[in-house]
């Protein structure tokens, strides 16, 4: 018997006023410690997917349980401040320096200032960030160095789960790959919980365990590298395999 | 709550003086012989009772001076019969001058309790005057003797009389004039024209000063075509009530002046650009009512250059400038108190974010004078109703910077804050408002400027500022006196402007690069 997923969507389905449905009714199970990538093309409803899992799109039909709860029975502040998150391009706040910025949720969980200042310090360290970085702006900081920042953020409260919306997506190719490495680190090294937003089938085969496959709302396929490369479900997935080796 | 107790007794301050007990406050129009008859009230007030006067003096034209009257905004001011019963109360003139008066006089009692003094004793009506040359030579005393002649005569009017029924239209028809040719002439010119005997008739009032000047005689108006003008204070009911001395004080002055005097008087104010104050106090004096010595600090000539004009009025320029700081500053204060909030309110309420940023934006295009007489009506005259409109006009450039500032805020910035879970209010109090915070002081400088600049308008109220010496400035064709207004007001719309510009940039929160 498998452990019991640390996070599940079933039948979760999102259909907005006008009509349009971004997610026809995707079930998926996100094992603890695992990196589980969601690839497709823009408008295949995989960041709407991504955004229901915290609650910042409430879905219209379906069921996401976190550690086995329906996170409808959870305070969505609450559920957010221990879900961590890092979307395209930081979103960092600009007018907080670098630490900051990365004590965020320990400060809104109301940790103390000692503790949080040793934890900033323990998560820019991580990240690879001197301190002197600590107090600049991030207007005053590279891309790449921005999307470190902003991985000690989501990492700071240490939550079992971290939510990542193309995270590598604006960065150059260079940096991208030293980001990459520094991922894999951290993963083998904290042993979290992720679930990653991409449209860069490369990038998944690189740090996923799991990937799958979403078009027009739907999970056409949810399986390892190998055994999707191996054993297309959809003509789609292979189509889109045939695209990685050419 | 709390913190708004403080505006409120800023414009309790502003207003209190009005209604205090023992005060009375003297109003007039914006000519010269309204500020000087109202300047003769005050001074008589002052020496002969102990009431404190305050004066109002120069408010735009009959309605807004009977309005401040029935508001209790000024308790008196000086009025002509013919225009109370034409003007005011809205009925064809009709009569002599005792029939005028009692008609307003009994119709003002029982509708507004508004009190009819017993009249000065001149008439400023409109009157036919030709110059006195040729009242001599062809022995010229009445308008019938006019019309004897009129048809070898030039006529030069003025472009209301030539169109109004009760002006040429009707005269001609009373009197049966026809002139040689009828020109339609700018009051100024008319009396250059006069002058050079280019026209040798023209319509005037009879107690212009410039008759005297360019030596003109008035024609009698032998059949009491002209409505009877004839000058009295205008007092409310209720303070001859409480101060039953006023009426008796200001009593003195019934059938004290002529038309003769009144000339006299008014050139001294109209083209040697002397100061009421002193004029008013020669007028007392020679009427016998003379007034106790050094009551009224002698003003500075009128005629010295800006420069020397502008230190002799030092001292009032710096109090004008004090008071339309005061407006402007409580206007805007109020401004900032309303429309922050309500540009936050928008924010979060979008659907009528358009339609009441819409609806600010057409106040915004109503003429600024306009907005000062609608006030009038609600809210009488004085400092209240100019700080209502220049509130309204600071309104749309701080809602709609706050609207759009808070909206546009860094959205990437304010979906990870709250992906990570920051509350509204946290996301709203530590990310949006210190993002947004430039541009609600871009905002605020806007109607600071608009504000600084409009309050120059606010004299046409009686609520004083940088704009009193401007509008008694353009009554008298004086530009020292004007200037003395305007430049001070453009400097410190200018001192604001780059205060405000200060205090903009240190809001600007660290880490953010100049967005333009």
């Amino acid at each position: 018997m498998p452990p019991e997923p640390i996070l599940e969507a079933v039948d979760v389905a999102k259909t907005y006023g006008d009509g349009t449905a971004a997610l026809a009714g995707v079930t998926l199970a996100v094992q603890p410690g695992e990196t589980v990538a969601l690839v497709g093309e823009s408008g295949s409803g995989k960041t709407t997917l991504l955004r229901t899992f915290n609650r910042m799109i409430e879905p219209s039909a379906g069921t996401v349980r976190i550690e086995g709860k329906p996170v409808t029975e959870l305070d969505p502040i609450a559920l957010r401040r221990r879900t961590g998150y890092v979307p395209q391009d930081g979103g960092l706040i600009p007018h907080w320096r670098v630490e900051r910025n990365v004590e965020l949720v320990p400060r809104l969980l109301g940790w103390d200032r000692d503790r949080r200042r040793e934890r900033t310090r323990e998560m820019l360290e991580l990240v690879g960030l001197s301190a002197a970085q600590a107090s600049r702006y991030p207007a005053e900081l590279s891309g790449g160095q921005r999307q470190r920042v902003a991985f000690a953020r989501a990492l700071a409260a240490d939550p079992p789960l971290i939510l990542l919306d193309e995270p590598f997506g604006a960065l150059d190719a260079l940096t991208r790959l030293e980001l990459h490495r520094q991922f894999l680190e951290l993963k083998s090294h904290l042993g979290k919980t992720a679930v990653l937003v991409t449209h860069d089938l490369g990038e998944a085969f690189r740090l996923a365990d799991r990937i799958g496959v979403m078009r027009a709302g739907r999970l056409l396929q949810l399986g390892p590298p190998a055994e999707l490369a191996e054993h297309p479900a959809d003509p789609y997935v292979s189509a889109l395999l045939e695209l990685r080796r050419g | 709550m709390g913190r708004i107790w403080p505006i409120w007794g800023a414009i309790l301050f502003l207003t209190l003086p009005l209604h205090a007990a023992d005060r009375v406050v003297v109003g007039s129009k914006n000519f010269e012989e309204s500020r000087l008859l109202a300047e003769m009230f005050a001074q008589l007030l002052e020496s002969r009772t102990t009431l404190q006067v305050e004066r109002r003096l120069g408010l735009a034209g009959t309605q807004v001076c009977f309005e401040a009257l029935k508001s209790g905004a000024i308790d008196v001011y000086p009025e002509y019969t013919g225009t109370g019963l034409v003007s005011i109360l809205g009925e064809q003139a009709k009569g002599g001058p005792d029939q005028t008066l009692n008609r307003v006089r009994s119709e003002f009692l029982r509708r507004w309790n508004v009190w009819w003094l017993a009249p000065l004793g001149f008439e400023n009506s409109w009157e036919i005057a030709v110059p006195k040359e040729l009242a001599e030579r062809e022995h010229l005393e009445t308008i019938t003797d006019l019309a004897r002649v009129s048809k070898s005569l030039h006529g030069g009017f003025g472009h209301e009389f030539v169109g109004r029924e009760d002006g040429l239209l009707g005269l001609q028809k009373t009197y049966g004039l026809q002139f040689r040719s009828v020109d339609h002439l700018q009051q100024a010119i008319q009396y250059q024209a006069a002058k050079q005997r280019t026209i040798d008739a023209l319509d005037v009032y009879s107690t212009d000063g410039r008759l005297i000047l360019y030596n003109l005689k008035v024609l009698r108006d032998d059949r009491d075509f002209f409505p009877p003008y004839e000058a009295a204070a205008l007092v409310r009911g209720e303070t001859l009530k409480k101060h039953p001395e006023m009426g008796a004080v200001l009593g003195l002055l019934a059938g004290s002046l002529d038309e003769d005097a009144m000339r006299a008087f008014n050139l001294r104010l109209q083209e040697k650009h002397e100061s009421e104050v002193v004029v008013a106090r020669d007028a007392l004096r020679s009427i016998g009512l003379v007034v106790k010595e050094g009551n009224a600090p002698e003003p500075a000539s009128r005629k010295p250059g800006v420069l020397a004009y502008f230190w002799g009025a030092r001292r009032d320029l710096g109090r004008l400038t004090l008071q339309h700081l005061g407006l402007s500053a409580a206007a805007l204060l109020l401004g900032a108190l309303f429309a922050i909030p309500l540009g936050l309110w928008l924010e979060r309420h979008r659907r009528w974010a358009e339609t009441v940023i819409r609806i600010l934006g057409l106040l915004q295009t109503v003429p600024s004078l306009a907005l000062l007489a609608f006030m009038i009506p609600l809210l009488g005259v004085g400092a209240l109703p100019a700080i209502v409109a220049l509130w309204i006009y600071s309104l749309f450039p701080i809602v709609r910077n706050t609207y759009t500032g808070v909206r546009d805020a860094d959205p990437k910035a304010v979906e990870a804050a709250t992906a990570l879970g920051m509350t509204p209010g946290q996301t709203l109090r530590e990310v949006r408002l210190p993002l947004a915070a430039p541009f609600v002081m871009a905002g605020l400088r806007t109607a600071a400027v608009i504000t600084v600049g409009t309050a120059t308008l606010a004299a046409f109220i009686g609520a004083g500022g940088l704009g009193e010496p401007i509008v008694t400035g353009l009554q008298l064709a004086d530009s020292a006196m004007i200037l003395s207004g305007a430049i001070p007001a453009a400097l410190l719309a200018l001192v604001v402007d780059a205060l405000l510009g200060w205090v903009e940039k240190s809001l600007r929160p660290a880490g953010l690069e100049q967005r333009t």
